[in-house]
Formats: C-alpha cells, sequence, structure tokens
C-alpha cells in the first residue's frame, strides 16, 4: 500500500462547513494531518470597528446561523456592563428563554448530524423534525427562524403574550416526549457504541491544558459552565444542573449534549412558570463616550468571548473568540493513528462552527494564508 | 448445454433495468416514508439515468485512461449476465453455479479497477476497502452456493426446486444475507461507499454516461440479490409468490438501512471474518453430521 494525501473539504460531505483537512494516510491509518481555514472568512472585527453601537448589534447577530441568540447576547452583556445597566426581570427571563431554545435547537441539530455521520440517516431526519417544533417557537417569540435579533440594548425585540407561552410548553412537551426514546436507542446500539466509544479520546488533563470549553470539557469531567460560574440574564433565579460525564470520548460527548436538551427544557419550563409580570422598556438612544469592557456567555457549543472598546461614540476594537477556537487546536492530535473512518466523527463530535471562528487571512501575491495573532504580528506588524 | 427459453425469461430479461429500477425508487420512497418525510416519486432513479444519459462527460484526467472509460460498460454486462441464472435460468449446464459465482466475482474486480482508474484518492480509497472485504464476502459467496447445491444435490441452478430452505440451513442463509448486505451497500455493513467518509468512492470521478452505467448496475445489483436470496431461501416457482415474497425482502432490507449505522472497515472485516467461519461450520455439517 503506497502513502496518500487526501484533502478532507472544502467541499466534503462530513463537514457541514468549509474548511480543508489535509490527511497523510499510511494505507488506511492516519500518520499526519493539517488544517486549514480560510473558506468563511467575513471579517467580521473589522466590519466593527468603527460603527455605532446599534449597528453593531447588528453585524454581531450574523457572525453565525447556529449561533445566532449567543453572540447578541453577548455583546448586549458586555455594553450594559459598560453602561452600568440592569435590566427588568422580565427582560432577564425572556432572554432566558431565547438562549435556551437557541441552545436545545442547536444541540438538536448536532446530535441528528453527528449519527449521520456515521450512517444512521433516520436520526437525522427525527431530529431535524424535532428541531423544527423550537424554531417554530423561536420564530413565534422573535420574528425569524434563523439570525433571531432578538437581544436588543437594555430590552429585548418582543414580548411574549399568554397564547404564545401556551403554544411554548406545547410544543416543549412534544420535543421531551421523544428524547427517552433517542436515548434509549443511543444506549443500546451497538453499532453506534462500536463507532463512538473510545474514538477520539480528550483526558482531564488534556481538556484542561488546551482551555477546552462547553459540552467537549464537562464531557472530560471538568464542571465548567458559565451559566452556574458567572450567571447572566436569569440563570441565578432557575435551578439546573451542570451535565458532566467522564469518558471523555465522542460517545460522552453525545450523551452531555442530550442531557443537556433535557436540562434546558427543565430550565424553559421554569422561565414560563416564572415569567414576571410587567412590560419590557422601549429600546431607546444610548450615549456612551468611552468604555472597555469584555463579557462572555454560555453559547451551545461552551464559553463565548466578547471583548469591546468604545471610542467617540464608536466601536473602536472589537475582539470576539467563540469556543471553536478553542477545539480546533486539539482537532489534529486527536486524529494521529486513528482509521480514516475515524474522521467524521471526530470532527463532527467536536461540533465546529467555522463561520463563528474565521477571523485573519492574508492574501499577499495570490497565496492565502490563515494566521495566528502571534504569527501574524511576527510577519506583519 | 440446455437453453430453456420461454415467454417469461424473456420478458424478465427485456424488462430487468427498469424492475431494477423501479426497485430502487420503491427503496427511496419506502426510506423517506420511514424517516417522516415525502420523498422522490417511485419513478425518480428512471428520470435520474435517462439525464444522465444525455448529459456530456466532464473533462478530467482520469478520462485518458481506456480502463476507466470501458469499466462502467463491463461491469453493466456483467451484472446484467448474472440474470441468466437468476432467478428463472435460462442457460443451464452442470456446475453452472461455479460460473456464475465467477462472473459475480469479475464485476466486483471490474468495480476495482474503475477505482484505481479513476485518478481520484477517494475512488483508490473506495477500491482499497472493496479489495480488503472481497477477501473475505466472495469466498462466503461461493462457500455458501455450493453448500447450498451440495444439501439440495443439484447440478445446474436450474434443477433447484426445494421450498424454504433457510429452514434447514440457518447458518448458510445467514451467511449469505450478510454477504448480500454488504454487496448491496447496506448498512450495517455499506463501509465500501460510506458517503460521510470517502464522498462517492469510485463513482467520485465519474459523470454522464459513465455514472448512469454505474447507477443501473447498482441497481441491478440490489435487485439481484433480492431474487437470489428469494430463490434459494423460498424456492417460490410462481412469479407472483415470487414478486410478492420479493417485495417483502425488499422492505426488509430497507428497514434494515433505516434503523442501523455503518461499521468502521475494520470492524466489518472483523464480522466478516467470523462469519465465514460459520459458512465453513455449515458447509462441514452438511456433509459430516446429520440433521
Amino acid at each position: 500500500m503506497h502513502d496518500f494525501k487526501i484533502p478532507i473539504g472544502p467541499q466534503h460531505p462530513a463537514t457541514d462547513e468549509s474548511a480543508c483537512l489535509r490527511v497523510s494516510l499510511d494505507g488506511n491509518t492516519i500518520i499526519d494531518s493539517d488544517l486549514r481555514f480560510g473558506y468563511a472568512h467575513k471579517g467580521i472585527e473589522k466590519l466593527l470597528e468603527g460603527k455605532r453601537i446599534e449597528q453593531g448589534l447588528h453585524i454581531v447577530d450574523h457572525i453565525c446561523g447556529i449561533c445566532s441568540v449567543a453572540h447578541p447576547s453577548c455583546y448586549v452583556k458586555t455594553i450594559e456592563k459598560m453602561l452600568n445597566y440592569k435590566p427588568p426581570e422580565r427582560v432577564k427571563y425572556l432572554r432566558t428563554l431565547a438562549s435556551e431554545l437557541g441552545r436545545i435547537q442547536s444541540h438538536l441539530f448536532w446530535t441528528g448530524f453527528m449519527l449521520h455521520e456515521i450512517g444512521f440517516e433516520t436520526m437525522l431526519a427525527y431530529f431535524l423534525r424535532d428541531r423544527e417544533h423550537i424554531l417554530e417557537v423561536l420564530e413565534r417569540l422573535t420574528g425569524s427562524r434563523s439570525h433571531f435579533a432578538y437581544h436588543k440594548i437594555r430590552t429585548v425585540r418582543n414580548d411574549i403574550s399568554e397564547n404564545d407561552v401556551n403554544f411554548t410548553l406545547k410544543k416543549i412537551k412534544e420535543v421531551k416526549k421523544q428524547i427517552p426514546t433517542y436515548m434509549k436507542t443511543i444506549k443500546k446500539d451497538t453499532v453506534i457504541k462500536a463507532r463512538m466509544k473510545d474514538v477520539g479520546i480528550i483526558t482531564r488533563m488534556d481538556a484542561e491544558r488546551y482551555s477546552l470549553v462547553g459540552p467537549i470539557a464537562r464531557a472530560s469531567g471538568i464542571s465548567t459552565d458559565i451559566r452556574k460560574d458567572d450567571p447572566y440574564e436569569a440563570y441565578d433565579q432557575v435551578d439546573f444542573e451542570v451535565i458532566t460525564e467522564w469518558d471523555g470520548d465522542a460517545y460522552a460527548r453525545m450523551l452531555v449534549r442530550i442531557r443537556e436538551i433535557i436540562e434546558s427544557i427543565k430550565i424553559v419550563k421554569q422561565v414560563l412558570k416564572n415569567l414576571p409580570k410587567g412590560k419590557i422598556p422601549p429600546s431607546t438612544p444610548l450615549i456612551l463616550e468611552e468604555g472597555l469592557e469584555l463579557g462572555r456567555v454560555e453559547a451551545p457549543r461552551g464559553e463565548n468571548f466578547h471583548l469591546i472598546k468604545i471610542k467617540n461614540k464608536k466601536i473602536d476594537r472589537a475582539r470576539i473568540r467563540p469556543p471553536t477556537f478553542n477545539f480546533m487546536s486539539i482537532f489534529t492530535k486527536l486524529l494521529e493513528g486513528r482509521k480514516i473512518g475515524d474522521i467524521p466523527v471526530i470532527l463532527a463530535s467536536l461540533d465546529p462552527c467555522y463561520a463563528c471562528m474565521e477571523r485573519v487571512v492574508v492574501i499577499k501575491d495570490g497565496k492565502k494564508e490563515v494566521l495566528t495573532e502571534h504569527d501574524f504580528r511576527r510577519k506583519y506588524a | 448445454m440446455i437453453l430453456d427459453v420461454n415467454m417469461l425469461n424473456i420478458m424478465l430479461l427485456i424488462f430487468v433495468i427498469p424492475i431494477s429500477l423501479l426497485f430502487e425508487g420503491l427503496r427511496r420512497k419506502l426510506m423517506a416514508r420511514m424517516q417522516n418525510r415525502i420523498g422522490p416519486p417511485v419513478w425518480q432513479p428512471v428520470y435520474d439515468v435517462m439525464k444522465l444519459l444525455q448529459k456530456e462527460e466532464s473533462d478530467s484526467k482520469a478520462s485518458e485512461n481506456i480502463f476507466f472509460k470501458i469499466t462502467p460498460f463491463l461491469y453493466l454486462i456483467t451484472t446484467f449476465a448474472l440474470f441468466l441464472f437468476v432467478p428463472f435460468p435460462i442457460i443451464s449446464f452442470p456446475f453452472d453455479f461455479i460460473l456464475f459465482v465467477y462472473i459475480l466475482i469479475l464485476g466486483g474486480a471490474l468495480y476495482i479497477l474503475s477505482g484505481f482508474a479513476s485518478n481520484s484518492p477517494y475512488g483508490s480509497i473506495g477500491s482499497m476497502r472493496e479489495t480488503t472485504l472481497m477477501v473475505c464476502y466472495e469466498i462466503i459467496f461461493a462457500i455458501v452456493i455450493i453448500t447450498f447445491a451440495l444439501y439440495t444435490n443439484i447440478e445446474s441452478l436450474m434443477s433447484f426446486n426445494q421450498n424454504f430452505l433457510f429452514l434447514k440451513l440457518p447458518l448458510a442463509s445467514l451467511c449469505l444475507f450478510i454477504v448480500g448486505l454488504v454487496e448491496m451497500r447496506i448498512t450495517p455493513f455499506d463501509t465500501v461507499e460510506a458517503p460521510t467518509e470517502i464522498i462517492g468512492s469510485v463513482e467520485t470521478e465519474y459523470s454522464g454516461r459513465g455514472l448512469a452505467l454505474l447507477e443501473i448496475s447498482k441497481a441491478l445489483k440490489f435487485t439481484f440479490f433480492i431474487f437470489l436470496i428469494t430463490m434459494l431461501f423460498f424456492g417460490f416457482k410462481g412469479v407472483l409468490m415470487f414478486s410478492i415474497v420479493s417485495l417483502i425482502m425488499l422492505f426488509i432490507f430497507t428497514f434494515l438501512q433505516a434503523t442501523t449505522c455503518r461499521y468502521r472497515l475494520d470492524q466489518t472485516f472483523n464480522l466478516l471474518i467470523f462469519v465465514l467461519l460459520l459458512a465453513v461450520i455449515e458447509l462441514i455439517r452438511i456433509n459430516y453430521l446429520v440433521w
């Protein structure tokens, strides 16, 4: 058998977004891999510079289609920290509702997609059917199915009516009804176990060393969750559990995400039950001369971090670090010594979201290279 | 050599391609219904093949290779030739089932050749996987066919006339069923054509007419294994019963595809080794042990 070098991506069924993974093979085993980005670069941080704060919100909303609750939430949290503003309780609860619904739809989509990677098309269809319920709720709540734009500075876009509360409860119930069936399938199916157990193991030490966040760290036994560690919105007033598993493999990551769906449903129910009476404040123009603040929220994929600097009422510099940024550093390490068949499983189990992540691309003399901050400074600054 | 040409045989040979495309369409429709989708029309594979036949082939480096060009034709011919023996044999001569096994292996070899000739890493990997698995499953297939022939004491497939053999030869039937899954590319054994791992494997570089021929061959092979399993397991000679059982088998295969996921290459291989053991045990059992 001779050596191959095959490209996985930028167009490949295993990657839902475009990134290029070059894999060197010795027969059927991976000996080396190299990850290249730059296909989904939008220049979000540069776009944000020089914009007004309200304009910035719209740009942040369009970073990613799946995490489009998490990014505005983080941005709004950062700006409100600068303003020293505490929103009314009802607004806090409504924001929590949107965040959790966003998490449920992301996790449902991910689980279906993960099973599709190992050839279980039926599960993908079932999970998409269930995600549709959540999207319907989000459409009623925010008026949109993808880029929700629900969070606004000091307030939210729409209030929720009594009808919508009932509608949400009904739809949530339908989703919850299906979860035990899926859990049973995943726990009993031998083929799923054969494909996912002991694949892409991240030890607790590695998870700490690579500073992993979100469900992936939780699957390795680290109990980290911004909702508990640094509560925002109404997370300090609802009761939920931080899910952890100890195996650190693809199967544990799957279990963590499915169990998180159940926790999120619990939060949604509590929020709807305890929703404070009152009106949401109108959106008013804001005056903010200068400021520098950072904020972090728990996106579906993990910690989402925004650093925003305001100068002369305009955004001077914004730095956005989505959770995928942390995962991709460990990805190539996980692939070493595995078989070709494991690539989609490991890649999907990390749940990468390149659209969130793409930052610096240098195009010079027709050559394109993607750089880390350190390399960029050394070469071009 | 006996030539048994009657209306039924000729009709089957003429209409076997539409029938297999119809089976493929039925499979898709059933699959969609199991997945809560509406699914494409039943005749969608026919439209697909018609469209592909009209399209011109894309110009790639591989198209200079003579093997890349001719293998789809040869693959189609070999797959079509299998229907001379199954389910209603036209040609018959002593020990024709050995030729029949050879034709099946020839088809697999052509498939591998087209993958290596396609000059694409995915095609090469697909061929590599097929080679690895063929070492195992073609031997199982040969053993199973010989087991059936020895047990029924027939000289050619035409004189095969036993009903419900799968109750008398359970292990051999199980082995044939699993080989069928590997050949029909049905989960959990569709490792050769895993689309999320190696895109389209051998089909990656094909387009236009070449792809259409490969699609037809794939549908033919799918139908062939359904017919073969129906014929050997149940042995019905009447057209009506045969069709009904074939449709039931189609449903079973579709259900399997809808409810399982795919094994990795090494896992499939280990499992096939185990199946090979079962096939050998059955062969020994029918020769030396009284049931």
